[in-house]
């Protein structure tokens, strides 16, 4: 499946905006895993406008906003 | 005595007179030190009938034990006593390079009372202190005065300096360091004002710190410095300083738009986001003494309607109080009223916030342009909010600067037609630029329960919630849902106790995250030589909790006042928290109960105080 990933503030650190192509039923957190995003840093996952249970799988064409909350003081 | 000296400088301005006094070692190891020692000499010796403006009214300064050592996150210090905003207990954190020189001074903390006949200034030279003329300073703004005092005392001074507003009483006049650093919150520069103070400066004569285990800290400090330096956050907020995710922030609801009416704002993000400051504006980075993390940013905004020269730029705080929650993204403009503030000396958090309350009364009709000069106070007006408003804020000037000068709460109850209900705060304290809405309801609770008002340093629940920390060795390794009530009363009351010993100990929130609780332990033991292990550590940071509240109770406090105002507490209106209902009553019963607290009183029960070696603090009730 096709699906647009769209990093967020911080998260553009490790990620480019880009379509990539994914194995059917991967989840927002297996996608976090092969961006190599460092766990350390918990996610929120927003699927087309909406914030998603990151292990809900992803459906073709999603568009997902990857967002960190990790914020300043 | 180790880490600390034991000494804390008397000074009563009515008298000119300077008196050193030691406290017990007893003080120390029971209430750590910064804003825990400066609450247990507070309720001593302060006096409890006085306005905070009155003569008799006491203003403390207080290192913790590692100020002056050359670690990472060490440099701060604390100032306190009673709020002028809100009338009850109130204490200010600051960075920067005043805390090891006081240390190297010889001393801890500082203790001022009366009011000086003229305009003067604190002067320690080494142990030496005196009071000094300070007219030629009065009036001017803290930038000059700051450059001035360089030249007059030398620039390896230090100084704390007060400006315009903290002259003419605003209740939320703030306290600079180096004209960058600020005990921003509570009002503390009017204090100052009020006793004829316009600056503090110190210059040490050595820079010897006796320690309790030289070696054992040498080590220790190597780790940690390496460990704050390298990790993943200080790489992130040296980069793009402390506002480095305020865009990520958007799109969780943590950020506050429109007097916090919202919580998601697409455009806006990008605009305010700190890559967006670095890319723009940036031209150095800067840090307090000895830190590695260096989140400080230095700016310039060479052209156009918010054109500033190279100097101090803002922090996220400030980005988003005079940005988003005025409805504004102009960035520039953030960056002027920053250093605006800076320099009449005003606390960005509550001026930005008692605009946005403004914004909103004119918009409904509370407020009317006879309330305002005939100014209009307009969402995103910014040429206004810098040209005209502030100014007239800081000069106390007409019925628009008298109004506001006030802050949000008193401007609110003097306008009256239900304004109040849209002011943001907790105990008269206005509060920061995270909605706990978005960015976690357990700060909603530790928001409530903060002694000073609705705060996000005086613990680290912002921290807990967004997943920075685990603190297995005391209770805390809760995967915590930030929009959600479930374990936030565990985590508030372990984060309260926490947020004391960090405020205590006057350590730097950002490089706190990266010490375990055996490596603090450590810390106060090769430091200070306080003999303690994890379970006493958190004692000590409970009894300076329980010992604020009790304080605040003396001011008539209860229960009651552990709350929000509506705004902050009604469902979002859009953006990710939408809809949500803060269980705000479930997690208040039960952190009263966690920490032995009469839930009518809101202060500690006899049994909690007695288990706490509080019975001298009783006794003196």
């Amino acid at each position: 499946m096709q699906i647009r990933v769209i990093p967020i503030g911080l998260i553009r650190r490790f990620v480019s905006e880009a379509e990539i192509t994914l194995p059917d039923g991967v989840t927002p957190r297996q996608l976090i895993g092969l961006l190599r995003i460092p766990g350390e840093l918990k996610m929120v996952a927003i699927v087309n406008g909406k914030s998603r249970d990151l292990d809900q799988s992803l459906e073709d064409r999603d568009e997902v906003k990857l967002v960190t909350v990790i914020t300043g003081g | 005595m180790y880490g600390n000296t034991g000494k804390i400088v008397f000074v009563d301005l009515s008298r000119s007179s300077v008196a050193v006094e030691s406290l017990p070692e007893e003080y120390y190891r029971k209430y750590i030190g910064g804003s825990g020692l400066a609450a247990r000499v507070f309720w001593e010796r302060g006096d409890f009938s006085a306005d905070p403006l009155a003569p008799e009214a006491m203003l403390l300064f207080m290192c913790g034990p590692f100020a002056g050592l050359k670690m990472s996150g060490a440099s701060r210090s604390c100032v306190a006593g009673r709020s002028p905003l809100t009338g009850h207990w109130g204490d200010s954190s600051c960075g920067g390079h005043f805390a090891p020189e006081l240390r190297y001074c010889g001393y801890d903390g500082i203790a001022i009372t009366g009011r000086a006949e003229r305009p003067s200034l604190l002067l320690l030279e080494g142990e030496k202190v005196v009071v000094v003329d300070a007219v030629e300073y009065w009036r001017q703004g803290i930038e000059d005065v700051n450059k001035a005092l360089k030249q007059r005392f030398g620039r390896g001074c230090r100084s704390l300096i007060i400006g315009p507003a903290g002259e003419n009483l605003v209740r939320f006049a703030n306290i600079l360091n180096e004209g960058h650093h600020a005990y921003g919150r509570a009002g503390f520069g009017a204090v100052m004002g009020s006793k004829n103070l316009k600056a503090i400066v110190a210059r040490a004569r050595s820079r010897e710190m006796l320690l309790a285990d030289p070696e054992g800290f040498a080590d220790l400090r190597k780790e940690l410095n390496a460990r704050i330096k390298d990790a993943l956050a200080s790489q992130v907020i040296r980069e793009n300083g402390t506002a480095a995710n305020l865009e990520g922030g958007v799109y969780t609801g943590d950020v506050p738009i429109r007097n916090f009416t919202s919580n998601f704002w697409e455009e806006m993000a990008e605009a305010l986001t700190g890559s967006a400051l670095t890319e723009k504006y940036l031209t150095n980075r800067a840090a307090c003494a000895y830190c590695q993390i260096a989140c400080k940013r230095v700016v310039e905004v060479a052209q156009g309607p918010f054109a500033i020269r190279k100097g101090p730029g803002p922090e996220y705080e400030t980005i988003v109080s005079f940005g988003s929650l005025l409805g504004s993204m102009d960035l520039a403009a953030a960056c002027k009223a920053g250093r605006i503030c800076n320099d009449l000396g005003m606390d960005t958090i509550s001026c930005g916030s008692t605009l946005a309350w403004a914004m909103e009364a004119f918009e409904k009709g509370d407020l009317t342009l006879d309330d305002t000069d005939g100014i209009p106070i307009v969402w995103g007006d910014m040429g206004t909010v810098v040209d005209v408003v502030l100014p007239r804020i800081a000069a106390v000037q007409g019925k628009l600067g008298e109004l506001l000068a006030a802050g949000s709460v008193s401007s609110a109850k003097r306008v009256g037609k239900g304004s109040i209900s849209y002011t943001t705060h907790s105990k008269g304290l206005e509060a920061p630029m995270h909605d706990p809405r978005g960015g976690g309801h357990g700060m909603a609770l530790t928001y409530a329960m903060s002694p000073r008002g609705a705060c996000h340093v005086a613990d680290p629940m912002l921290y807990f919630e967004m997943g920075a920390c685990y603190y297995p060795e005391i209770g805390f390794e809760f995967e915590l849902e930030p929009k959600s009530y479930e374990h936030k009363a565990e985590s508030a009351a372990i984060s309260v106790a926490l947020g004391a010993i960090e405020n205590s100990a006057c350590f730097c929130q950002f490089a706190d995250r990266e010490i375990s609780i055996p490596e603090w332990v450590e810390l106060f033991n090769t430091v200070a030589g306080y003999g303690w292990d994890s379970d006493e550590m958190m004692r000590a940071g409970r009894r300076v909790f329980y010992l604020k509240r009790l304080i605040n109770h003396r001011y008539g406090l209860t229960a009651e006042d552990d709350t929000l105002t509506p705004r902050l507490l009604e469902p979002a209106r859009d953006g990710e928290p939408q809809g949500i209902t803060i269980e705000f009553d479930k997690m208040k019963e039960r952190f009263y109960e966690l920490m032995g607290m009469d839930p009518v009183a809101g202060i500690p029960s006899t049994e909690t105080l007695s288990a706490h070696d509080m019975a001298a603090e009783v006794a003196e009730m």
